[in-house]
C-alpha cells in the first residue's frame, strides 16, 4: 500500500461538458465541415470520417493535454432505416483530467474500418466482439475471428433485422411492433387500407 | 501448428510440434507485438484448461501453449456462457430489464441494476430521493462484501488454503440473509428498480446492517491472520501476474486489477454517483501490480466498503425512497384509491411502461470488477433501442494472456483468481 503516485481529479477539469478537452484535438486535425459533434446529456460525442479514425485516435492518446489513455469500450448502433446504417462509437478515458469522449464513425455493411488494437491493446477484444455481433468489417486487426459465438454461427445477431427469439405476440400497446402491415388495424401507421376492420 | 489457435470445440491438443517459419504468427488473444515472443522451431505443447476446469471460476476456456511447466503463450476463449442479454433488453421494456441485469454479474446483483437504473434515469431526466439513493449505497456496498468474500474464499482455495473458504462463506451468508430480508430473493434480488427501488426497506433492516457493520472488521482481521502473513501465500502470489499500471490502463482494465497496479481510479470517487459524493472513504492502490497487491487491495475495499454502509446506515435520512415523477414510478397504493390519474399511470405503467425522450447516454457504475457503463439508446419508445453493457471482466480478462506470459502453469490459477472474473459478465 501506498499514498497514490497520481490524483485522479473528482470534477471534470476545467469544463462542464465531458469529451470538451477532446475537440480542441480534433478540430486542430479533420476539418471542421467534417466534424458532427453531438452533445447529448451533457456527454459529447465527435463523429469524424472514417480515414481520419486512426489519425485522432492516436493524437488523442498521445496529446498530453488530452492524454485519453483507456480504451473504455466500442460498440455500434444500428439504425437500419439510414444509409449508413451504423454509428460505430468509441469511449476514451483521459485519467489525467478525468474526462470521457465518445468518438464516432458513420460506416455501412462495407465500410472498411481501420483497427485500433496497435493503439489500444484492449480494443482488440471489443472489436472482435463487434465483428461478431454486427458484422463491422475491421481491417488490419491481428486476430479477428468470432468470439461470443461459436465461428460457425450464421448471422449477427444484434443487426435490427436479426429476428432474436420466437413469434411476437401482438398486446394492445405493441400492434406496430408485433404485427405486419398486412395485419395492422387500419388506424394504426404503416397499416395496408382495408386490411382488418376497426373493432 | 501449435500456434494458431484451433477451432471452437476442436480441443485436440498438438503436441510438440515445432512452429514453423512462414505461418502468420497469430498470437494467442492477439494482443499486441509486447506478447509475441514466441521463436520459430520452438517445441510447444498445447494444453486446454476448461471450460470445467474448477479454478477458472466458470466456463472459461485457456488454450495454453506451454514450454515445459512453463506457459508461452495463453489464449482465453469465451463466449460459453453468451446469453445474449443486449438482444434480450431491445425486446423487453426498461422495468422488464432489471432482472436480466441481475443475472449478469451474479455475485453482486444489486450492483448491476444500479448501473441500468442510473443509465435509464438520466435519459429520463429522473431524480431519486436521498433515502432512496442511501439505501442504494447500503445495498451496493453490501454486494460489493458479498462478492469480495466469494473472491477471496474461492482465490485462497486455488492456493490450496481451504480455511478461509469456510469463514468467507458465513459472512456472505449474513449479507444474503439481509438481502432475502428487504427483498425476499437471497441472490437475484432485481431490488434497485429504474426510478427507485422495489420497496422502503422495512424496520428490521436497520439494527441487522449495524449488527453486520460492527462484527464484520474483526472478521476481515480472522482472513488477513489466515493469509496476509501466511509465508506459504506470500511465496506463491508475490511478483506473480505483475501488471504494470501504463500496460493495465492500455488494456482497460479496471476496479482492482488497475488499482492494483497503483492507478488509483475508481468510479465512486472520480465520477461520484448516487450521493457517493457524501462519505469518506479512501481508494487502496497497490505498488507492485502483482496478485499479493491485487489481494490486498480487494481486502482493503471490503473494509472501506464496511466503513461506507457504516456511515450510509447512521446517516440514513427519512422520506420516500421512489422519484415522485408519476410517469416512470407506480404511484403508492393508497393514491390509487383516491385519485383516477394515479390509476391511470399504475395502468399505463404497468401495460407498457415508460417512454424515455429520444437520446443516448452512457453512465458508468463501481462494480466489484470494475467499471461497468451502461450506453443507452432511447428511440422514444417503451424499450431500450440498444444498451450496450461494458462488463469490467471482459477487459481485464483481455489482460490474462499478457499477465501469465512466462509464469508456471500452476501460477495461471492464482492470476485468474486475482482478477476476479465473473463469466456471466465476461460473455453477457
Amino acid at each position: 500500500m501506498s499514498t497514490p503516485p497520481r490524483s485522479v481529479r473528482s470534477q471534470p477539469a476545467g469544463s462542464a461538458l465531458e469529451g470538451d478537452r477532446a475537440l480542441a484535438v480534433i478540430r486542430r486535425l479533420v476539418p471542421s465541415d467534417q466534424v458532427e459533434v453531438a452533445t447529448e446529456h451533457g456527454q459529447i460525442t465527435a463523429f469524424v470520417p472514417v480515414e481520419r479514425l486512426l489519425t485522432v485516435v492516436a493524437a488523442l492518446r498521445t496529446d498530453p493535454k488530452a492524454a485519453y489513455e483507456m480504451p473504455v469500450t466500442m460498440t455500434c448502433v444500428d439504425w437500419p432505416e439510414r444509409d449508413p446504417r451504423y454509428d460505430v462509437l468509441y469511449f476514451l478515458r483521459s485519467l489525467v483530467y478525468n474526462d470521457l469522449v465518445a468518438i464516432g464513425v458513420r460506416a455501412s455493411e462495407e465500410t472498411e474500418i481501420p483497427s485500433l488494437a496497435k493503439l489500444f491493446p484492449g480494443m482488440e477484444w471489443h472489436e472482435r466482439e463487434c465483428f461478431d455481433l454486427f458484422g463491422l468489417r475491421i481491417t488490419d486487426h491481428p486476430n479477428l475471428i468470432r468470439i461470443l459465438l461459436p465461428e460457425d454461427w450464421e448471422g449477427h445477431p444484434l443487426r435490427k433485422d436479426y429476428v432474436s427469439f420466437g413469434e411476437p405476440v401482438a398486446f394492445t400497446h405493441n400492434l406496430e411492433w408485433a404485427l405486419s402491415p398486412q395485419d395492422r388495424p387500419e388506424y394504426l401507421p404503416g397499416a395496408v387500407r382495408g386490411s382488418v376492420e376497426r373493432p | 501448428m501449435a500456434i494458431l489457435p484451433p477451432t471452437k470445440g476442436d480441443g485436440t491438443p498438438a503436441i510438440g510440434v515445432p512452429v514453423q517459419e512462414g505461418i502468420p504468427r497469430i498470437h494467442p488473444g492477439g494482443q499486441g507485438e509486447f506478447l509475441d515472443k514466441i521463436e520459430p522451431g520452438e517445441e510447444l505443447m498445447e494444453i486446454n484448461m476448461g471450460p470445467q476446469h474448477p479454478s477458472t471460476h466458470g466456463v472459461l476456456r485457456l488454450v495454453l501453449s506451454l514450454d515445459g511447466e512453463r506457459v508461452r503463450a495463453c489464449r482465453p476463449d469465451i463466449g460459453y456462457l453468451h446469453t445474449g442479454f443486449e438482444k434480450s433488453f431491445e425486446s423487453h421494456t426498461y422495468q422488464q430489464c432489471i432482472p436480466l441485469t441481475d443475472r449478469m454479474d451474479y455475485l453482486a446483483p444489486p450492483i448491476n441494476n444500479l448501473g441500468f437504473a442510473l443509465a435509464a434515469e438520466k435519459l429520463l431526466e429522473a431524480e431519486i430521493p436521498p433515502r432512496g439513493q442511501y439505501i442504494r449505497v447500503i445495498v451496493a456496498e453490501l454486494s460489493r462484501i458479498a462478492s469480495h468474500l466469494i473472491w477471496l474464499g474461492t482465490h485462497a482455495l486455488d492456493l490450496g488454503a481451504t480455511t478461509a473458504f469456510m469463514y468467507c462463506w458465513r459472512e456472505r451468508d449474513k449479507i444474503l440473509d439481509i438481502m432475502e430480508w428487504i427483498s425476499g430473493v437471497r441472490m437475484m434480488t432485481s431490488f434497485i428498480r429504474v426510478g427507485g427501488l422495489l420497496a422502503d426497506v422495512p424496520e428490521e433492516f436497520v439494527p441487522m446492517v449495524r449488527a453486520f457493520v460492527a462484527d464484520f472488521p474483526q472478521r476481515v482481521d480472522e482472513y488477513e491472520g489466515l493469509l496476509t502473513s501466511n509465508p506459504i501465500f506470500r511465496q506463491r502470489t508475490i511478483g506473480l501476474g505483475v501488471l504494470d499500471s501504463a500496460t493495465a490502463i492500455a488494456f482497460g482494465c479496471s476496479g482492482a486489477t488497475l488499482r492494483g497496479s497503483g492507478v488509483p481510479y475508481d468510479v465512486r470517487r472520480a465520477l461520484p454517483y448516487s450521493s457517493y459524493d457524501q462519505f469518506d472513504f479512501d481508494v487502496p492502490v497497490g505498488v507492485r501490480g502483482d496478485v499479493y497487491d491485487r489481494y490486498l487491495v480487494r481486502v482493503r475495499e471490503m473494509r472501506e466498503a464496511c466503513r461506507i454502509v457504516e456511515q450510509a446506515v447512521e446517516g440514513l435520512p427519512g422520506g420516500p425512497v421512489n422519484t415522485s415523477d408519476r410517469k416512470v414510478m407506480l404511484p403508492p397504493r393508497a393514491e390509487i384509491d383516491n385519485s383516477m390519474e394515479s390509476l391511470i399511470h399504475h395502468f399505463k405503467l404497468s401495460t407498457e411502461g415508460f417512454r424515455p425522450p429520444p437520446g443516448r447516454v452512457y453512465s458508468a457504475v463501481e462494480s466489484s470488477r470494475g467499471e461497468l457503463g451502461f450506453l443507452m439508446v432511447s428511440d422514444g419508445g417503451n424499450r431500450p433501442y440498444r444498451c450496450k453493457v461494458r462488463g469490467p471482466s471482459f477487459s481485464n480478462l483481455s489482460a490474462l494472456s499478457y499477465m501469465v506470459q512466462d509464469e508456471l502453469v500452476a501460477d495461471v490459477v492464482a492470476v485468474i483468481g486475482s482478477i476476479d472474473i465473473i463469466l456471466g459478465d465476461v460473455d453477457r
